[in-house]
């Protein structure tokens, strides 16, 4: 078997790969932007940092944490986890964000 | 002067790298027309490739301060280091200088 | 789950690789010609070939008239960029609805130079670095986006795929058979380079915070319009004021760009703006040159424009400026001549890693897919010799077309600016069609025939420039302007590439790949390891 193959062996169905790449390039994206915006909320209080300099942090290490995650989603992980943590977990952080948040403060 | 000195950071670089490479043996071998598996004064030259590409590193510093001077240092040795990839490739003999510090 | 990490990796490499290499090689290729960006522009509209801007500038003198002129009535800014050893004019601008206007001042006389009649280096390839030249949506910068992140996954899975990573740091067998060769200098020029690129790359996405993350900052302000304006005063530092709806006047710019300076303890200004033009709540924003330091400040003092008060000084607080630091290592608009010139080199290392990854990717599949009868290697072969050889002959062409057309010339209702990018895109589509009808013959004769192509363009490039501006290499080396050595350095640089395009074309002739039958099993067991 040559390494070139390793694709077809990792991959369990013909979905699979199509899947893990949407779940790593959106899901990615979303989970990476909700911490950056949770992160950049919870610093000024918890340190005493500034609050745009807070946001300009977590942004920077948002980036980061983005290619940690595209990594991880093409890693040997069942595509049961990465659907979980690339997908659900940040539907209902976005939902959280969008509509319980807002409604929260008005 | 600001010229002199990167091109002295440019030559400590390029003989750093240069050493760190005869430290394995198929440069060895290729720089040398010998054929052997471990290359005698290999800690030397580790060691005075390590010393060699530091002081290049200082010498940026020195000529342009911390941040320019380690933005150049990085890009200094980049370019050292493939310099040394490309005179392997085409004359690895040209190294040969590099040598007479190894063997004393 | 019996796939190891590194095979994995492998698989990852090698997929984002071969779908986004041409997207990376186009976003290298325009950012390592964007590191001469102002060179390129002084090729490129000769009315700006200036002598050394004077160290004294007298705005009042050069900049107001020209101003009060020209900056139509609907403007709501207008601004000016002050002139550099690099760019020698004064460059004013503002925008009336949709259109831009930009026009060249002498800073020495005031006169207002002729229209340039072209985007350039700054208009035409900086732009299309970042954003691709595809404003719907802001569709460009979201494909640059998604490609600098694959590039930082390419550059991780490369390295954790490369079992021999020091064993290998120095090795390049030029003499070997092709995809030996070209996979040993793709990854001498990823390695080598790692910490370039990875740098460069991530800096350039930090560059875009706003963009990327636009919602950053609604957990710490809220999400409503009130709550982006808070963070972009704090932390980018803007100040607004709102029109008062009544005629107002400017007061001195050579008496504001004084006060800003003496801030700043030595350093000049390097911009000005004017919001609200002709109006009594008037204000000018005054901005720091970024000459002398890595970091792309963001410092700026703010003026009442009819009595010359100061209004606002703003300068980043510290992790700001980490984020402008990462900003001024990717734009690079510091003073470092020997810097400059590296970061060129490095970016066109990256080009080579890119195309040899294409080459050995092409290389050691085309049997395999010769012998199932599969289309993947001809499609690729014809999207890479397009992407990467054609994106230089389409930037040649966009050269020769800037000399060779009239300053008026006219494409239907294109003007020559639009004509010039007609030529680029034309000649791009054209190297595609070339390579995909070329794909079925032998493999390097698409490769071959575009780098003689781009070896002839280059040459007549140099030619056109001598012949149409009188500013050849015998002229341009001799005359000691800033501005006419950098015209000497584009024509130098287009000379190298001639030669180095026919090198490669003689080299690829030199090389075929291997016919199929030769391939015995024990040799693609062997290419297999390669990989």
């Amino acid at each position: 078997m040559s390494t070139g193959q390793a694709g077809q062996k990792w991959a369990r169905h013909r979905l699979e790969i199509p899947a893990r790449v949407l779940l790593a390039i959106g899901g990615g994206y979303a989970l990476s932007a909700a911490l950056v915006l949770a992160v950049a909320a919870a610093l000024p209080p918890m340190t005493g940092l500034a609050r745009g300099e807070a946001v300009v942090l977590a942004a920077m290490l948002g980036f980061l944490l983005y290619l940690g995650l595209l990594l991880w989603a093409f890693a040997p992980v069942r595509l049961r986890r990465v659907a979980l943590w690339l997908g659900g977990v940040p539907a209902l952080a976005w939902g959280w964000i969008l509509w319980v948040v807002p409604s929260a403060f008005s | 002067m600001t010229a002199a000195w990167l091109c002295l950071a440019s030559l400590l670089a390029v003989a750093g790298f240069g050493a760190l490479a005869l430290a394995m043996p198929r440069h060895w071998n290729e720089v040398t027309d010998a054929a052997c598996d471990v290359v005698p004064a290999r800690r030397l030259l580790h060691a005075s490739g390590a010393a060699l590409i530091t002081v290049s590193v200082c010498v940026c510093w020195w000529r342009d301060g911390p941040a320019f001077g380690s933005v150049l240092a990085l890009l200094v040795a980049t370019a050292a280091a493939a310099a040394v990839a490309q005179l392997l490739a085409w004359r690895p003999h040209w190294l040969r200088p590099l040598l007479a510090g190894a063997l004393r | 789950m019996n796939t190891t990490f590194r095979q994995s990796m492998q698989g990852l490499h090698t997929w984002a690789g071969v779908l986004l290499g041409s997207l990376l090689f186009v976003i290298f290729w325009m950012g390592s010609l964007s590191v001469f960006d102002r060179e390129i522009d002084r090729w490129m509209m000769p009315a700006t070939r200036l002598a050394a801007p004077p160290a004294a500038l007298a705005l009042d003198r050069t900049v107001l008239p020209a101003a009060e002129q020209l900056v139509g009535r609907d403007a709501t800014q207008w601004s000016v960029n002050l002139p550099t050893e690099r760019a020698p004019m004064l460059l004013l601008r503002w925008r009336e609805g949709d259109v831009r206007h930009v026009h060249h001042v002498d800073p020495a006389s005031g006169a207002v130079l002729a229209e340039a009649g072209t985007l350039g280096g700054t208009g035409f390839i900086f732009p299309f670095h970042f954003r691709l030249h595809l404003k719907w949506m802001d569709l460009g910068y979201w494909l640059v986006g998604l490609a600098a992140m694959s590039m930082l996954v390419l550059l991780v899975s490369g390295v954790v795929m490369h079992r021999k990573i020091f064993r290998e740091f120095f090795t390049f067998r030029p003499a070997k058979r092709l995809p030996r060769a070209s996979l040993d200098l793709h990854n001498l020029a990823g390695v080598l380079a790692l910490p370039f690129h990875f740098l460069i790359t991530l800096s350039g996405l930090l560059i875009f915070i706003g963009i990327y993350f636009p919602a950053s900052h609604w957990g710490a302000y809220g999400q409503d319009s009130k709550a982006k304006d808070a963070y972009t005063a704090e932390a980018n530092g803007r100040f607004t004021r709102p029109k008062l709806g009544e005629p107002g006047s400017l007061a001195s710019l050579d008496r504001m760009v004084a006060q800003a300076e003496s801030h700043w303890a030595g350093e000049r200004a390097n911009y000005l703006r004017v919001w609200h033009p002709r109006d009594a709540a008037s204000y000018v924003e005054v901005r720091r040159s970024y000459a002398n330091e890595v970091t792309m400040n963001v410092d700026q003092v703010y003026f009442d424009a009819a009595s010359g008060v100061e209004l606002r000084r703003f300068e980043a607080a510290p992790v700001k400026n980490v984020q402008r630091f990462f900003t001024g290592l990717h734009f690079i608009q510091f003073d470092h001549w020997s810097l400059r010139w590296l970061y060129f080199l490095a970016g066109l290392s990256g080009c080579v890693m890119i195309a040899t990854g294409f080459l050995f990717w092409l290389e050691s599949r085309r049997a395999r897919h010769a012998r199932h009868g599969l289309a993947g290697v001809r499609v690729v072969q014809a999207l890479t010799v397009g992407s990467v050889t054609g994106t230089i002959a389409a930037t040649f062409a966009f050269f020769i077309a800037n000399r060779l057309l009239g300053a008026s010339a006219t494409l239907g209702s294109w003007d020559r600016a639009g004509t010039e990018m007609a030529v680029f895109y034309a000649v791009w589509v054209g190297c595609f069609v070339h390579a995909a009808l070329v794909a079925r013959r032998e493999p390097s004769l698409g490769w071959r025939q575009q780098c003689m192509a781009v070896a002839v363009l280059a040459l007549v490039a140099v030619a056109a420039n001598g012949l149409t501006t009188g500013g050849h290499l015998l002229n341009t080396l001799s005359s000691g302007r800033p501005s006419d050595a950098a015209v000497a350095g584009v024509d130098l640089l287009l000379l190298v590439s001639a030669a180095l395009a026919a090198w490669t074309a003689r080299r690829l002739a030199r090389s075929p790949s291997p016919a199929p039958s030769r391939i015995t099993p024990a040799r693609r067991a062997g290419l297999g390891e390669l990989a």
